[in-house]
Formats: C-alpha cells, structure tokens, sequence
C-alpha cells in the first residue's frame, strides 16, 4: 500500500529521533537535511538504515547526497511512489 | 595451540586531527567525537610494512623472552599493503628476523577480518604439520593509500604492527571460528587500479595508460560498509557462540575490530553489549585495519585485564569478510 506524504513525512520524523537520539528533533517539507547540519554522513547512515526498515524501502547503495536524499521533499516523493 | 603473546609497533610520525582536518575540511569535533580519535601514526617516508613488523616482532621478543625465533616453524603476515607486489613480504620479513630457512612462510591477503582468520589458519597448520611455535604477523598500512582529502577515510585509518606468537604449550585457548564472505559488496572498499585487472604496466606490449592518481587509492563507501555491518555481525556473534557452546553471558570482552566510534557504539546499542565488555582504544591509534584487534589484546594484556577472561574476537571489512572467534586466556 502506498504512503501518504503525512505518513511519509512522519516515518522521516520517526526515523530522524532515532538516528540523533533525541525525541524532540522534527523536520519539514523543503528542509534540507544535510544542509541545515541536521545530519551528518555518520548519522545520515542510521537514518537511512531506520527509514529503510520501517517503509520496507531499499535506498540506492550510494551517492545519497547527489542524488538529493538528503532533501525532505524528495524522500516524500521516493517514499509516496 | 594457544595464543601465548602479541608484541606490536607504531610508526614514529605522529598525525593529529587537527592536520587531518586541514587536509579534509572534517571538523575536529566530528573527528573526536564520532571517529574517536585524536591521533593516529602513519608510516614515515623511510618506513616499510616490512621494517615496521619487524620492530613488532621485535617488541614480541622483549615481552616474550622465552621464544627462541630459531624454533620458529611457520611466519604468517596478514598485509593487503606488502612492500611489493612480488615477492610476499612474509619472505622478506623471515631473512629480517633471521628466522630459519626451515621456515614456512605465506602472506594473508586479507583486510579487517584478517586477524582472526590468520589465527586459525596458523592454528590448523601448526597441528596438521606438527608445529610448536609460530608468529602471525600484521601490518597493513593504509597511510600509503589515502588520499589526504578523502573525507571518507582519512580520518579514520592509522598505521600499526603486530606479532603474535602462537605455541603448542601454553597461552590462550583459541575456539571454533565463524566465518563469512559476500563479495558482491566487494566495491565498497576498495583500490580500482593496480592490479591485474586494471593494471599499472602494459599489457601485451600496449604502451601504459595514463593513470588517474584516484585510482590508485582507497575508495570506502561508509554506508556500504555500515549496512553490511550491521546486517551480518548480529549473526556471526550468535553462529560463534553456538559453535563454542556459550551463552552471551559468558563473554567478558567483545574485542571487535576497531571501525570506528559510532559503528562500535551502534553495534552495542543494538545488540545491547554493555559499554564494560566493549573496549574501544581508537583514541591514539585511529582504525589499524588487521592490527586493530591483537593491538587491543595486547594493550588490555598489559593493564591484566585478560587474566582468566573469555573473549569474542570479531573482524570485517574489505571483502566483504567477517570471522568471529572465542579466545579463553588462563
């Protein structure tokens, strides 16, 4: 079944507290994660591993940044289709 | 056959994380705090893997004056970094030592897991050939191969030698291993040219290609290799204990090769190792590849701590490859 952008938006939310292990952290459509430091390729590597294992999504081994991971609105997109 | 010592040796250049930032734009607290280091040792310009595990081995023999290298039956070095590519530097390290021509001597190409396959290795040789001592030797020095603005890996890799000395009398009981290989991951670490494959001389007379120098060093894919971790380690440490007829109780340290920081303290996190059982010793040293883990052996040695301990020993990397194995000391 396909996610809606709300529940898209909330398993980034999810998976961002516990990659930084920090249950107040939260993000919003047009931030960028890795701009903005709220990641870093350390905890970009966790953040992906939860957001993969919740929504049963596999990420593209590499290139993550280039290909605009980092960005919310395009997690939303990848995870919605 | 029983682990009965390790000696090792650091290079005499010392490259703190201040410098490496310079090289790489890495912050310094990312470097302290999440790689865990402050300083590593990189080979000097005058240095060899070879020179290096010979001040290693030489470092056995003080702490170990009982070991006549004349006894010496087998040399095993575990190098992905030789001095050349012919011949095995193990030889040139047997003619350094002085060791016996009688001396059987092989170089294990392996990376992170290369330890604790070499140690059961040794161990089959030495009771299929009836051997009573041996040395297993690592040194696998990834200074040589970085490129100073690698975000990827210059900040986490450091240089190191190590000897063990392996006996049929006494030392540390050495268990049944867990092993593994998936080398559909093999690019996730990885050095493109060089080899046969993409080679540096010509082939068939053809005049050699002009050669990008980023081909000619280390390329780490971090996620890669932290997935990988992730997915198999839980499975090794169970296969191993099984294998061994132990409980996770049991365990008193989990020496695992010294990745980094953040992947060790992930690993705990999810497997739920206490923080006690799980020394880190990155701080100094940096990641040191196949020496990381007789170099942690070798330090808790001289603080006492293994004294009547049982420990799991983990390696994984380069490969991909991973071996766990039980070590119970006396």
């Amino acid at each position: 079944m396909k996610m809606t952008e709300q529940q898209a938006l909330a398993a980034i939310n999810d998976a961002l507290r516990k990659a930084l292990k920090d249950p107040s952290v939260t993000t919003k459509p047009g931030s960028d994660l890795q701009e903005e430091s709220v990641l870093d390729s350390l905890d970009g590597m966790v953040f992906f591993l939860e957001l993969s294992a919740t929504t049963q999504k596999e990420f593209p081994e590499k290139d993550l940044v280039e290909q605009g991971f980092y960005k919310v609105d395009k997690l939303i997109s990848f995870l919605t289709t | 056959m029983k682990l009965r010592a390790i000696g090792y040796a650091l290079p005499e250049r010392v490259v703190a994380s201040d410098e490496v930032a310079r090289w790489s734009g890495l912050e310094d607290k990312f470097i302290a705090e999440k790689i865990g280091t402050a300083s590593r040792r990189f080979l000097a310009e005058g240095e060899t893997p070879v020179s290096l595990a010979r001040r290693a081995c030489e470092d056995l023999a003080r702490r170990a004056p009982e070991l006549e290298l004349g006894k010496v039956g087998l040399l095993v070095l575990v190098t992905q970094n030789p001095d050349y590519k012919i011949p095995h530097s193990s030889a040139l390290l047997q003619h350094a030592l002085g060791l016996p021509v009688g001396t059987g001597c092989f170089d294990i190409n392996l990376g992170c897991s290369g330890y604790v396959y070499a140690l059961s290795a040794v161990k089959g040789l030495m009771l299929s050939e009836g051997i009573g001592d041996a040395l297993l030797v690592t040194c696998d020095p990834y200074s040589r191969i970085m490129g100073r603005a690698d975000r990827d890996t210059i900040a986490l890799f450091g240089d190191a030698a190590t000897a063990t000395w392996l006996s049929a009398e006494k030392g540390a009981g050495i268990g049944r291993l867990d092993w593994g290989t998936d080398g559909a991951g093999a690019e996730h670490l990885m050095v493109p040219r060089g080899g046969s494959a993409r080679p540096l001389s010509c082939i068939d007379g053809e005049t050699p290609q002009a050669v990008d120098p980023a081909e000619l060093r280390l390329h780490m894919n971090g996620r890669g290799i932290f997935n990988f971790m992730i997915q198999r380690l839980p499975g090794t440490f169970k296969a191993c204990l099984e294998k061994n007829g132990l409980g996770d109780e049991a365990i008193d340290f989990y020496v695992l090769h010294q990745a980094s920081r953040f992947m060790l303290q992930t690993l705990a996190t999810r497997l739920r190792i206490p923080a006690e059982k799980l020394p880190i010793n990155l701080e100094r040293v940096g990641n040191t590849v196949s020496s990381s883990i007789p170099l942690l052996l070798a330090e808790l040695g001289e603080r006492g701590a293994l004294r009547g301990k049982t420990v799991l020993v983990s390696g994984f990397g380069v490969g991909l490859s991973w071996a766990s194995n039980i070590l119970r000391f006396p």
